[in-house]
């Protein structure tokens, strides 16, 4: 059977970023593809911060909890299921 | 000649709404460009759609006319987005409800409509929006929108 090398699409020399996990108080090393669009909301501009990773990595519980970017402390506000559902988008919010 | 009472009104509330304690010296007037995080909270002001009627048909007739006032009030923050917006419109209101904000630039009154709030939350940070409508009847001659009468 096909096992799919999911890290592969996250390693940090190519897209993706180091990031922190606090799930539960519990810090975790994670890689992540964070990306940071220009997002116009209401007619106020802003972006629009969010991060993919591993579903194993950010299960249901990961919403409510917060993820560092470079050095950067955003609290996760919504988890996305992307295609198979093998990885996740994740909405953040900004401090 | 003068403005036209639309912008007179207008401006009368932008000046009129500057200086609350909430959005402070950022009230915008007529803005097309999107609102930066540095300028909220804030109120956009602006006249809109107008009915305008005529009791007459004779050359120099008075025209009664009702312009909207738009105020929005504008929010982009993590926590109590909707508690501030209440404030600002609780501010708004308090301030267009003096006598001189009700005859502003020859207005005959200032009456609130109606308040829509929208909320989003797909950004880094919660906005929300009121926008309070107010209608503002006033009258001119059909020769001289700019002279209230």
């Amino acid at each position: 059977m096909f096992e799919e090398d999911l890290d592969a699409f996250l390693e940090e020399s190519e897209h993706a970023v180091a990031a922190v996990y606090d799930a539960a108080g519990a810090n975790t090393a994670v890689s992540v593809i964070f990306d940071q669009a220009y997002l116009e909301q209401l007619e106020v501009a802003g972006t629009n911060p969010a991060a993919t990773g591993k579903a194993s990595v950010f299960p249901a519980a990961a919403v409510g909890k917060t993820l560092t970017i470079a050095g950067t402390v955003h609290t996760i506000t919504n988890r996305e299921p992307i295609d198979d559902g093998a990885f996740v988008r994740l909405q953040l919010q900004a401090p | 000649m003068a403005d036209h009472l639309r912008k007179q009104i207008r401006d009368a509330a932008a000046t009129t709404l500057t200086g609350l304690a909430t959005t402070g010296t950022r009230v915008f007037a007529s803005r097309v460009y999107p609102l930066q995080e540095a300028d909220l909270p804030a109120l956009r002001v602006d006249t809109n759609n107008e009915d305008v009627d005529s009791e007459s048909i004779v050359v120099n007739r008075v025209l009664d006319r009702t312009v909207q006032l738009l105020v929005q009030a504008c929010v982009k923050q993590n926590t109590a987005y909707n508690d501030t917006i209440d404030q600002i419109i609780k501010e708004v209101e308090v301030a267009l409800s003096t006598l001189a904000a009700q005859t502003m630039a020859g207005a005959k009154s200032v009456q609130l409509l109606r308040i829509e709030v929208v909320l989003a939350g797909e950004g880094e940070k919660p906005v929300a929006v009121a926008t309070m409508l107010f209608a503002v009847p006033y009258h001119t001659a059909l020769n001289a929108p700019d002279v209230a009468l």
